[in-house]
C-alpha cells in the first residue's frame, strides 16, 4: 500500500527539463514559451540538470542532431522518469497530465521508453549518427579532452578542457551548443554551434505575434532567472505570458532598471571582449538596463546577435559571467551557426587562431 | 559521559535538527511563492529517485563529503546552549565556539568533494566555487564570532549568553549581529550565496548527484543553516534568557521555549535576506567582503576590545 502511495505523492511536483530545437518557426517558438508558462501556472519546478528531472519534456518536433541529444540525455535521467514530446501548444495541457500519471505510475520502464522512442523521433533511430558524439552539458556523457592552457590569467598553466557547453542548460539559448576551451572556470576560445540548423540564414518572423516587448521580457526571464532574482524572474514571466497594460510593463521595466542589488551584481560583465560587437551595450548591466528601459515603449525590438558573435563575445569570461553575458545578449538562434569540427587534440593550435563561423 | 542522562540529549539532537530544518525550508518555500509542503514531497521525491553515476567519477568521495554535511551541522549544534536544564547545551564545551566554527567550515570540504567527486566541469566549477566564498565570508564571521566573545571574556557559548543578563549583544554590538547574519547564509552556501550550487552552473556542486545524495547536500544545507542561526541565540540575543525588558518579575518560561522564539526570529532574517538579494557573482562577493565587511568587523571587534579594557 505504501509502496504506491509514496511515488503517488512524490509525482505531485515532477521537476521538468524542457528540450526545444532553435526556434526557426514562430510555431516552434510559441510551443516553448507555452510550455514554460504551463511548467510555472502548474507549480512544477524546473530541473537544473538531467539528474534532477523527473519529466524530460521535447517541446517541437526535433532534426537528427537533437534527436541524438535528446537520446543522450536521456540515458542520465535517473527513474523514475518520463518522456513526453509535444508539437503543439494545445498538446501541452494533456502530455503533461499524462506525464504526471505515469510518473505516478513507476515511469517509464525500459520498454515503454523504446515505445515513446518510436513515436517521438522525426528520425530512424537505428541510423546511428555519424556526427560528433551527442554533447550533454558538463561534459559528462561526451569525452572531456585536456591539454594546457598557454595563456591563463594568473599565468599558470592549468589544465584547459574543451567542453561543448548546452544546448540542456537552465535559461540557455534553445539548440545552442558553444564550444568552449576552458583553463580552470575562464573561457579561452569558443565557438558557436546550433543543432540542426547550420548557419548563418536568414529568418523572417510574423511582427505581429511577438511584439518587441515579448523579446525583451524573454531576454529578461533568462538573465533573471540566472542571477537568482528569482521573484522579478517570475513577475518577467507572467508578464511575458500574459497580456499586461502599458503602464504595468513600463512600471516593472522601471524598477528593474532602478534596482541597485541586481545592477551590482550584474556589474563588471563586458560585451566587447573581442573586435566583434554583439550588440550595441557595452556591458551585461548595460544591456539588462536598456531592455529593462524599453519596456512598454515604443522603441525599436532589441538587437539580438547571431549565435557565432555572441560566443565570440564570451572569450575571456568567467563561466558563470559568460553565462549571464550570453542570456542578455540572447543570440536568435534561428539564424543558425556552425556545423563546427570536433575538436582533435594535434589540431589544438589550429583552432586557438582560427575563426571558424561556418 | 558515562551517565545516560548527558547522552539522551545528543541522541535527540540530530532528530530535532532534521524537523527544525525541515520548518525552515518550508518557510523557505513559502517565502519564495511555493507550498508549505514543498520540502516534504521533495524529501519523498528524492527518496525514491534513483542515485546516479558519471563517467570516469569518483562516488566515494562525493559520498564522504555529501554524508559529512548533515553530520557537522548536528556537531557544531551540539555545543549550542539550546536551553536544557544545567548549562543548556547538549555537550559542555568550555571553547565551545572553536569547536562551532571548526564544525563549519567542515562545509567548504563537503561541497568541494561533492563537486569533485563526479568527474563533470559543471560540479568541478560550482565545487571550487566554495574557495572564493569561504575566503570572503570567513574573516567577517570569526571576528563576528569572536567579539561577542571577546566581550564576554570567555569562549564558552553558555558563559557568553550569561553575560547579556542587561543588554542583548545584538543592541551593543550591531555591526557584529549584521555580519553574524550575512556570514551564517554564506557558509550553509544558501541564499544570496548559493553560487557554488549556481543555476548558471546547471546546480554546481549538486548537479550530477541525484536522489539520496542530493537529498543529504539539500537537507544537509538546511540544517547547517539552522545550526548556524541556533548559534546566533546565545552569542547575540542573550540566550534562553527572556528579552530584558520584561524586568524583575517576568513571565519567565522554560529556557528552550525563548530560545525557539529567537531561533524563530533569526530564521525570519535570513529569509527575508533572500528575497531582498539575488545570488552574488563571487567576484563580486569577494570585493564586498574585503573592501567593507572585514573592515567592519575589525572596527567593531576594536571598540568591543577598547571598551572591555578600559
Amino acid at each position: 500500500m505504501v509502496v504506491s502511495v509514496l511515488p503517488r505523492i512524490a509525482a505531485r511536483r515532477p521537476h521538468v527539463l524542457t528540450i526545444a530545437p532553435a526556434p526557426v518557426t514562430d510555431d516552434l517558438l510559441a510551443v516553448r514559451l507555452a510550455a514554460e508558462s504551463e511548467i510555472a501556472r502548474r507549480g512544477w519546478p524546473v530541473a537544473d540538470s538531467p539528474a534532477d528531472a523527473d519529466v524530460v519534456l521535447v517541446a517541437g518536433g526535433l532534426g537528427r542532431r537533437m534527436t541524438a541529444l535528446v537520446r543522450s540525455v536521456w540515458a542520465t535521467v535517473p527513474r523514475p522518469r518520463v518522456l513526453v514530446t509535444v508539437r503543439s501548444a494545445g498538446e501541452l495541457g494533456p502530455g503533461l497530465d499524462s506525464a504526471q500519471e505515469r510518473l505516478a505510475r513507476g515511469g517509464d520502464s525500459s520498454d515503454r521508453d523504446r515505445v515513446e522512442w518510436a513515436r517521438s523521433a522525426d528520425v530512424d533511430l537505428t541510423d546511428d549518427n555519424d556526427g560528433p558524439p551527442g554533447v550533454i552539458m558538463g561534459g559528462a556523457g561526451a569525452p572531456v579532452m585536456a591539454g594546457l592552457a598557454d595563456d591563463d590569467r594568473d599565468g599558470l598553466a592549468l589544465d584547459a578542457l574543451h567542453v561543448a557547453l548546452g544546448p540542456v542548460l537552465p535559461h540557455w539559448p534553445a539548440a545552442l551548443v558553444v564550444h568552449a576551451l576552458l583553463a580552470g572556470d575562464l573561457v579561452t576560445d569558443a565557438r558557436a554551434e546550433v543543432l540542426d540548423v547550420p548557419g548563418p540564414r536568414e529568418v523572417t518572423r510574423r511582427r505581429d505575434a511577438y511584439t518587441p516587448d515579448h523579446v525583451r521580457l524573454d531576454s529578461l526571464v533568462r538573465v533573471l532567472g540566472l542571477a537568482g532574482a528569482d521573484r522579478a524572474a517570475a513577475r518577467a514571466r507572467a508578464l511575458r505570458d500574459g497580456e499586461p497594460a502599458p503602464g504595468e510593463l513600463a512600471a516593472f521595466g522601471h524598477r528593474l532598471a532602478r534596482s541597485r542589488t541586481l545592477a551590482w551584481t550584474l556589474g563588471g560583465i563586458p560585451l566587447a571582449a573581442t573586435d566583434h560587437v554583439a550588440v550595441p551595450e557595452p556591458t551585461v548591466e548595460a544591456r539588462v538596463r536598456a531592455l529593462a528601459a524599453g519596456l512598454g515603449g515604443s522603441l525599436a525590438p532589441p538587437v539580438r546577435p547571431a549565435p557565432h558573435r555572441a560566443a565570440a563575445a564570451l572569450v575571456g569570461l568567467e563561466l558563470g559571467a559568460a553565462r549571464l553575458a550570453l542570456a542578455a545578449m540572447d543570440p536568435d538562434t534561428a539564424l543558425g551557426a556552425g556545423p563546427v569540427e570536433p575538436f582533435r587534440p594535434a589540431e589544438r593550435h589550429e583552432h586557438h587562431h582560427h575563426e571558424h563561423h561556418g | 559521559m558515562a551517565d545516560p542522562a548527558t547522552l539522551l540529549p545528543l541522541l535527540l539532537l540530530a532528530p530535532a535538527l532534521v524537523v527544525v530544518a525541515g520548518l525552515a525550508a518550508a518557510g523557505g518555500a513559502v517565502t519564495s511563492g511555493d507550498r508549505a509542503t514543498a520540502p516534504v514531497v521533495e524529501t519523498l521525491r528524492l527518496l525514491t529517485k534513483q542515485r546516479r553515476r558519471t563517467p570516469a567519477d569518483d562516488p566515494l568521495l562525493a559520498r564522504i563529503g555529501l554524508t559529512v554535511l548533515p553530520v557537522a551541522a548536528v556537531l557544531a549544534l551540539a555545543v549550542v546552549p539550546v536551553g536544557l536544564p544545567g548549562t543548556g547545551a547538549p555537550v559542555d564545551l568550555e571553547v565551545g565556539v572553536v569547536w562551532f566554527n571548526a564544525m563549519e567550515v567542515l562545509a567548504w570540504f563537503a561541497v568541494w568533494t561533492a563537486g569533485w567527486g563526479p568527474n563533470a566541469v559543471t560540479a568541478l566549477v560550482g565545487g571550487y566555487r566554495t574557495l572564493p566564498l569561504g575566503l570572503a565570508y570567513e574573516l567577517p564571521h570569526m571576528l563576528a564570532i569572536i567579539t561577542p566573545a571577546i566581550a564576554a571574556g570567555s569562549l564558552d557559548p553558555a558563559r557568553i549568553s550569561a553575560a547579556q543578563h542587561g543588554l542583548w549583544y545584538a543592541v551593543w554590538m550591531p555591526v557584529a549581529f549584521l555580519l553574524y547574519l550575512v556570514s551564517t547564509a554564506a557558509m550553509a552556501f544558501w541564499g544570496p550565496f548559493a553560487a557554488p550550487l549556481g543555476r548558471d552552473l546547471a546546480g554546481g556542486a549538486g548537479a550530477e548527484h541525484a536522489g539520496l545524495d542530493r537529498l543529504l547536500l539539500h537537507a544537509g544545507r538546511w540544517m547547517l543553516l539552522v545550526a548556524a542561526a541556533a548559534m546566533a541565540v546565545p552569542l547575540f540575543l542573550g540566550g534562553g534568557a527572556p528579552p530584558p525588558i520584561t524586568g524583575p518579575d517576568p513571565f519567565s518560561g522554560p529556557a528552550w521555549s525563548w530560545f525557539a522564539i529567537k531561533l524563530l526570529v533569526v530564521l525570519a532574517l535570513l529569509l527575508g535576506l533572500r528575497r531582498v538579494m539575488p545570488v552574488l557573482r563571487m567576484e563580486r562577493f569577494a570585493t564586498l567582503a574585503w573592501v567593507v565587511l572585514i573592515p567592519l568587523a575589525v572596527a567593531q571587534a576594536l571598540v568591543v576590545t577598547v571598551v572591555v579594557l578600559v
